[in-house]
Parts: C-alpha cells; structure tokens; sequence
C-alpha cells in the first residue's frame, strides 16, 4: 500500500517536473505575447492574474525575474506609476520586443506544429 | 496597515535586501518597491476575502526570497588557495625575511619600506579574501572586489620576488 502510494507520487512528481520545465521555457513568450496584446501598460500582480485567468499557471516568484529579464534585454519598458497613493510599476512591450516576438510565436507554431506530427505519427 | 502586518512586511524585505547584498543601489530599492507594491495589489484585490494578515502571509509565501548563491565550488576552491598563499607569504614574512632585514646593519632603507607595505598589503588581502567570501557571484562589486584582491596577490608576489632578489644579491640569506 505504502509502496503504491509512493510509485503514484513519483508518477505525479514525474509529470508535474516535466510541466514545469515546460512552462519555464515557453512562460517568457507567453509573457511578453500578453504585455503585447493588452496594448496599453500592465503591471506584475496584473499579469499573473490575466495569465491564470488564460489558464497559465504562474507564480509571482517566476513572474518578476522574468520581467527583469526582458527588461535587461530591452524587450519591455517599465515606467512607476502613481495611483491613490499607490505606485505601480507598468510594463510596455518595446519595438525589439515586437520584432522578437514576432520570431518567437513562428519559431513556437513551428515546433509545436512538428512535436504534435511526431507525436501522432509514432502513435 | 495593521502593527503585525507591517512588522511581517519589513521583516521580510529585511530578508530580501540580506540576500540582494552587493547589487547596485538602485535594483535593490527597484525590487523593494516592487514587492510592496505587489503585497498591496494583492491586498486590495482579496481584501473581500481574507484578513489583510492572511494576504500578506500568502503574498510573502508566493514571492519567496530570492535564492542567490554564495558560496560555490569555485569560489571555496579559490578561497583555501588564497588563503593558503597570503599565510604562508605573511607567516614567511614575519619570522624569515623581517628579522634578516631588522638584524642586518647592511639592509638599504628601501627594502625595509617595501616590506612594510607588502606586510600590510597581505593584511588587506586576506581581509579582501574573506570579504569577497560573504558576496553574491555575478554581482558587480563581487567582479570588482575579485580584480582587486588579484591585483594587489599579483603587486605582493612581485614585492616579494624583488626582495629575495635584492637579498640574495647582496648575499645574505
């Protein structure tokens, strides 16, 4: 029974790894494709909200190295922002951002595209 | 904000600026304003929900502190090897080459000098070591202590060099 237990714990800890692996690498463009569809400024707590409302887990601790990584590299803009006593700090997709997004939706459909034929064919 | 609700909040930006120690000025206090402000996004949207100490429980513990890596094979490795040479250098230096240059009525005034400042070099050396020990990688003031511990290891082997030299030049060992 105990050995069961762990055999489905390891089963589930198999799957979730390899999920989380998977969402780190694609988490960048799925960041900086919303930033880019919401057209106007969002700010962090925002973002993970939207995302998980798009059904893309995300957590905070992820969000914010990833924003300043994309800042680092001149993909997204911040600006502060005061409201009622309250600053936030707004992100804005650049002009590098969109062209870099444009290739990296391409290079995803590409991949995805080719992973899902594989897939289907070897079953 | 309530006294244990901000007492939990600076607690752990205390935490958050302990482990941003050596990044620039500016990041650290971008990155505090950032959380605070994350904390009080979080506040006004579960408000309806949950106490504000709950909140900023479940905040904190979503955000985590950030894991920087400060000690590293690498830099343990270099670390004994420093330490190890600028002992030998320094236990050398006090009890070999000081008292020959102290006892010899021969000994130009000079050496003496230049033994004194590597003495004191060595000293700042092996404080630089340890320094550089309690310092994130990768930050800016990590690479800039490093280029400087190595220069001043470098300017001391060469002091060291001229002194042997000079010694053995004028014949006493």
């Amino acid at each position: 029974m105990i050995l069961k237990i762990h055999i489905e714990k390891t089963f589930d800890q198999i799957i979730e790894n390899w999920l989380n692996q998977l969402r780190k690498g694609i988490l960048e463009l799925a960041i900086l494709s919303h930033i880019d569809k919401k057209g106007v400024k969002t700010y962090g707590y925002e973002l993970i909200k939207n995302l998980k409302k798009e059904n893309i887990k995300v957590e905070s601790n992820t969000i914010y190295p990833i924003l300043r990584r994309l800042e680092k590299f001149d993909l997204i803009d911040s600006i502060w922002k005061t409201k009622d006593n309250h600053p936030r700090k707004f992100f804005k997709i650049t002009v590098k951002g969109k062209k870099i997004l444009a290739k990296l939706k391409n290079e995803w459909i590409r991949f995805s595209k080719n992973i899902n034929k594989f897939i289907i064919k070897e079953e | 904000m309530n006294d244990e609700s901000e007492i939990l909040i600076e607690r752990y930006l205390k935490k958050i600026k302990k482990s941003l120690k050596g990044h620039p000025k500016k990041e650290i206090e971008d990155r505090i304003k950032t959380i605070k402000a994350h904390i009080c996004d979080a506040i006004q949207d579960q408000k309806e929900n949950l106490s504000e100490l709950e909140i900023i429980k479940n905040t904190i513990e979503d955000l985590e502190v950030p894991y920087i890596k400060i000690l590293t094979k690498d830099k343990l490795i270099s670390f004994s090897v420093s330490i190890f040479v600028l002992s030998v250098l320094l236990l050398s230096n006090l009890f070999e080459t000081l008292p020959i240059l102290l006892n010899s009525s021969k000994i130009p005034l000079f050496l003496i000098a230049i033994e004194s400042i590597m003495l004191c070099l060595i000293i700042v050396d092996l404080f630089l070591t340890f320094l550089i020990l309690s310092f994130p990688n990768k930050t800016k003031r990590f690479r800039i202590l490093t280029f400087i511990q190595i220069s001043i290891t470098l300017t001391i082997a060469l002091i060291f060099t001229i002194i042997i030299g000079t010694l053995k030049i004028m014949g006493i060992n």
